[in-house]
């Protein structure tokens, strides 16, 4: 099991540079995460504008208040928590928890499912049921981080991920909707 | 254990992943150049109060009483003894410097470290107070708002302070 890009540590002193201020230090922490921040935000939003707003007031926060961090190694799931709560926050502006999945519409040719094919039946799933599954299936969140941090309960996580991969799976199977070009790469490696 | 199939069955593990936009960076740190304001605090906000701290403390000054500082445990107590001929837009000015004050003294405690159940409650009371900033925004002369803003940084700034973020009501009294 690929373990998650949040799990990479910071070390005491980096996390000391980063309460004071040290842009360098600060840079180099923003590297060593972003691009996890991006794909998890990208992911569940389905959107780049919004991914970014997300990514940026979370390195904002996590960087304006470093000193609520006691333990450096946990800095990584410390800001995974952040991005969580910016993506919720977001469905909660605009009104989206009860969005309508649009899982019943007409796809096209069937074929060997793709990456591209997976990506574009994640992006029909309504946007609560896809950042759970997101967070549970390829960030390996539990039950019980993905409650806390969207402000849910268990019952609530184990639902939603019961319905997005139902959803998710009868998309695949009721037809796959092609690849735009052709060049997607198999989803399950044929 | 779970089996890998069933955490993960479609096999997003595995899934391409993008890299952040080069701008980022840049977008990211000219935001905290220029040391904005958390998001909590709108830059309106901040000078609604600032105007109406003027308006309030003027008149306060020439006549005598000084304002007190809000407790944090009675965030709705007046800062200026009440008068009969206090206004509606007393009112609504007296809850806007109470925001602000209350607002400076949070600022003065969130710099200290917190569990991570902690920061969830945090967050979460960060996004409440937006929720109601948003609300503000759009009716800012609406008294009950400010009110309501001001019950919520009270909250926040006794839980602070006595570090209790599991509480559901907290009653220390500063």
């Amino acid at each position: 099991m690929n373990e998650s890009p949040f799990a990479t540590p910071l070390d005491e002193l980096s996390l000391q540079r980063l309460r004071k201020r040290c842009r360098a230090t600060q840079e180099r922490v923003y590297r060593t995460y972003v691009d996890a921040c991006w794909n998890l935000a990208l992911r569940s939003t389905g959107c780049e504008a919004r991914a970014w707003d997300v990514v940026q007031d979370a390195f904002v926060r996590a960087f304006r208040k470093p000193a609520q961090l006691r333990d450096p190694s946990r800095f990584g799931f410390w800001l995974r928590r952040i991005v969580v709560h910016g993506i919720a926050d977001q469905y909660r502006d605009r009104f989206e928890a009860s969005r309508v999945d649009s899982d019943e519409e007409p796809v096209e040719a069937a074929g060997e499912p793709t990456w591209l094919d997976l990506e574009r039946c994640l992006g029909r799933l309504g946007s609560v049921d896809r950042l759970v599954l997101w967070l549970h299936d390829a960030e390996g969140m539990t039950h019980e981080e993905i409650a806390e941090s969207t402000g849910h309960t268990v019952p609530w996580s184990k639902t939603r991920l019961s319905r997005a991969r139902a959803r998710l799976r009868k998309m695949l199977n009721a037809g796959l909707p092609a690849s735009r070009d052709g060049t997607g790469e198999a989803l399950h490696g044929t | 254990m779970e089996r890998e199939f069933e955490r993960d069955p479609f096999g997003l593990r595995a899934a391409p992943r993008s890299r952040a936009p080069e701008d980022l960076w840049q977008s990211l740190s000219d935001e905290l150049d220029c040391g904005r304001a958390p998001a909590r605090t709108a830059p309106w906000i901040a000078a609604a109060a600032a105007v109406a701290a003027l308006a309030l403390a003027v008149p306060l000054i020439v006549d005598g009483p000084s304002p007190t500082e809000p407790s944090m445990s009675n965030p709705l107590a007046s800062t200026a003894t009440a008068t009969p001929a206090a206004t509606g837009i007393e009112a609504l000015r007296d809850a806007q410097v109470r925001s602000a004050l209350l607002e400076r003294r949070i600022d003065a405690l969130d710099d200290r470290s917190v569990s991570a159940g902690a920061l969830e409650r945090i967050v979460m009371l960060e996004s409440e107070l937006r929720w109601i900033d948003e609300l503000i925004s759009s009716d800012p002369d609406r008294l009950e708002l400010w009110q309501q803003r001001n019950e919520l940084l009270g909250e926040m700034g006794q839980r602070y302070a006595m570090n209790d973020w599991q509480t559901e009501n907290p009653t220390l009294v500063l």
